[in-house]
C-alpha cells in the first residue's frame, strides 16, 4: 500500500485528501446543516484507492417513522451515518410520540417531521416524508432496526435493473435471548436462506420487507405511497408493484438487524397484525395475483399451508395422539431435520450454531403460536367480516 | 412465516421441487446466453440445500418408521403378517405421496382459476 506524500503525485493526492477530509467533517458535523451537493460530489469522484473513506450517494432518502422510539433510534440513526454509502438525507417522521423520540432524532441532525396528529399507522407515517422526497431512491427503515455496514450498498446496486421499484435484503435479530426472540431468529434464518431465495430466482419475493427496503421513488409515488388499507403494508405494496410489471429483489448480503418481540405480549401484537395483513391482501390482491406467475403459486402453497397447518396443530395430531397413539406427538417436530438445514449452513457462515441449535425448541413454540394466531384472523377477517384496522407496533 | 405440516408440508415440498428446478432453466438460460458464474452459484447453493432438506426428510422419515409404526401396526392388528416392512414402508410413503398429489392439484387449481379469470376478463 504506497503512503501519500512520497512522490510529487502523492503530495498533490495528500492536498486534495486534506480538502476533501474538511469537507468530509463538515458531513460528520452532528448539526442540521448539510453539506453543499457540489461538495458531497467533489468527495465522490475523488476517492484515494489507500483510504477507506465512505462516500455520500445524491440518490437516496432513508424514511424512519417512529412512535415512542426513543430507546433504540439513536442507533438506527448511527447505523446509517456509518454505512460505506451513506444517504443523502435521512428524515424520521416522529409520529406525535409522548417520549423523547423527536429530541433524539434531532441531537442526531436528521430532518424531523411531526405531523399535527398521529397518523394511526406506519403507512401513514412514511408517507408524510415521501412528499418531501427528491432523490432517485427511497428506502424505508424501522426504528429499532440497525444495518450492516454496506447494507446499503448492497441494495442500491440491485437499481441498475430499471424494472427494479423495490429490494430488500436478509434479517436477524438483534437480540437472541427469550424464546420469542428465538423461535424468530429460526424462522428467519430459514426463510432467508431457502425460501426467500428461490423466490428471487423466479423473480418473485413474497415481501419487500417493510423494516428494511428501499425503493423506487418514482414507482413509490405511481402506488400512491404506502397504503394503510390492509394490516401489511409492505405486503400490498411489494403485490402492487408485481400487478403494476416492476420488478422486486432480494439481496441476501444486504443484511438488517430489527429488535423482535421479546414478550407474548408484544408477540401477540405483531402476529396479530401480520396474520390479518396476509388474510387482508390475500382478499385485497387474489384477481391481480393469478397474473403474475409463480407468485400465485406461492401465495397459494402459502395459505393453504397456514390454514392445513393451524387444522393439523390444534385437530388432528392431538386426535391422533388420544385415540391412537402418544408417539403422534412427534408430528410437531417430524420436520426438524428438514429444517435445520438451512438453519444451521446459515448459523455456521454466522458463527452461531449452538445460538440456533438452542433455538430450535423455541421454534416449535412459535409456529404453533403462529398458527392460532393465523386461524383467528381467517376466521375474523373471512367469516366474521370484522377486518382489524388497529395498528399496534410489536413493541 | 408460513407454517408447515410437519412432514408433509405443502411449502416446503414446492420450493423444494422448484430448487431442484432451478438447474434445468439455468440450463435454458445458459444456451440463452442470459446466465453467469453468480448465478450458477446460487443455483448450485439452493440445489446444495434443497438435497441436504431432503436427506433430512428421509432421516425424519426412518425416525418414523422405528418410532411410530410398530405402535400403529399393533393397533391395527396386522400381527399375522411374517414382518410388518411393507406396512411401515407405505406409511412413511404415504405423507409423501398424499403431498405431491394436493400439491399437484392445489397448483392445477390455481392454473385453471388464472385461465378462466384471463377467458372472463377478455371476454
Amino acid at each position: 500500500m504506497r503512503r501519500p506524500g512520497s512522490s510529487k503525485r502523492g503530495s498533490e493526492e495528500l492536498e486534495a485528501w486534506m480538502d476533501t477530509m474538511v469537507v468530509l467533517d463538515a458531513v460528520n458535523e452532528e448539526t442540521a446543516e448539510r453539506a453543499t451537493v457540489r461538495e458531497r460530489t467533489a468527495l465522490n469522484r475523488w476517492r484515494p484507492r489507500w483510504l477507506n473513506v465512505p462516500r455520500t450517494t445524491s440518490r437516496l432518502t432513508v424514511i424512519i417513522p417512529a412512535y415512542n422510539e426513543s430507546g433504540s433510534l439513536a442507533d438506527t440513526i448511527r447505523s446509517l451515518r456509518t454505512q460505506t454509502v451513506r444517504p443523502d438525507e435521512i428524515i424520521v417522521v416522529d409520529d406525535c410520540s409522548t417520549d423523547r423520540t423527536g429530541e433524539v432524532a434531532r441531537a442526531l441532525g436528521v430532518t424531523v417531521i411531526r405531523p399535527r396528529a398521529n397518523t394511526g399507522s406506519k403507512a401513514g407515517a412514511q408517507n408524510v416524508a415521501l412528499s418531501r422526497v427528491q432523490t432517485e431512491l427511497t428506502m424505508a427503515l424501522d426504528a429499532d432496526t440497525t444495518l450492516a455496514p454496506d447494507a446499503v450498498e448492497k441494495l442500491l446496486a440491485a437499481f441498475d435493473d430499471p424494472q427494479a421499484a423495490a429490494v430488500c435484503g436478509s434479517v436477524i435479530p438483534r437480540y437472541v435471548r427469550t424464546v420469542w426472540e428465538r423461535g424468530r431468529y429460526i424462522e428467519y434464518l430459514f426463510a432467508f436462506t431457502f425460501y426467500k431465495p428461490i423466490q428471487d430466482y423466479y423473480e418473485k419475493p413474497l415481501i419487500s420487507s417493510g423494516c428494511f427496503s428501499m425503493y423506487r421513488t418514482t414507482a413509490l409515488r405511481a402506488n400512491g405511497g404506502w397504503s394503510s388499507r390492509t394490516m401489511a403494508e409492505d405486503m400490498d405494496l411489494t403485490w402492487s408493484f408485481y400487478q403494476a410489471g416492476y420488478r422486486v429483489r432480494f439481496v441476501p448480503e444486504a443484511v438488517c438487524y430489527p429488535i423482535e418481540p421479546h414478550d407474548f405480549r408484544f408477540m401477540r401484537r405483531q402476529l396479530r397484525r401480520w396474520s390479518h395483513g396476509f388474510v387482508q391482501n390475500v382478499r385485497l390482491h387474489w384477481r391481480g395475483l393469478f397474473r403474475v406467475p409463480y407468485l400465485r403459486s406461492v401465495v397459494a402453497v402459502a395459505l393453504w399451508d397456514a390454514l392445513m397447518a393451524s387444522f393439523a396443530y390444534f385437530l388432528l395430531v392431538p386426535l391422533l395422539v388420544w385415540r391412537v397413539s402418544p408417539l403422534f406427538l412427534f408430528c410437531y417436530i417430524l420436520d426438524t431435520p428438514a429444517v435445520l438445514v438451512p438453519v444451521l449452513t446459515s448459523a455456521v457462515k454466522r458463527n452461531e450454531v449452538r445460538r440456533a441449535l438452542t433455538s430450535i425448541p423455541a421454534f416449535w413454540v412459535l409456529r404453533v403460536v403462529n398458527g392460532f394466531f393465523f386461524i383467528k384472523a381467517c376466521w375474523v377477517e373471512l367469516i366474521l367480516r370484522r377486518p382489524l384496522h388497529v395498528y399496534e407496533k410489536g413493541h | 412465516m408460513n407454517v408447515g405440516l410437519p412432514g408433509t408440508g405443502l411449502g416446503g415440498l414446492f420450493y423444494l421441487l422448484t430448487a431442484l428446478l432451478m438447474p434445468l432453466l439455468e440450463l435454458a438460460q445458459t444456451i440463452r446466453g442470459r446466465s453467469n458464474a453468480g448465478r450458477w452459484r446460487r443455483v448450485a447453493t439452493q440445489c446444495a440445500l434443497a438435497i441436504g432438506i431432503l436427506a433430512g426428510l428421509g432421516v425424519a422419515g426412518l425416525a418414523l418408521d422405528s418410532l411410530c409404526a410398530s405402535s400403529i401396526v399393533s393397533r391395527i392388528h396386522v400381527s399375522q403378517f411374517h414382518t410388518h416392512q411393507p406396512v411401515t414402508r407405505l406409511l412413511g410413503m404415504t405423507p409423501t405421496l398424499l403431498s405431491l398429489i394436493t400439491l399437484s392439484l392445489l397448483l392445477a387449481v390455481v392454473e385453471f382459476l388464472h385461465l378462466m379469470l384471463g377467458w372472463s376478463h377478455r371476454r
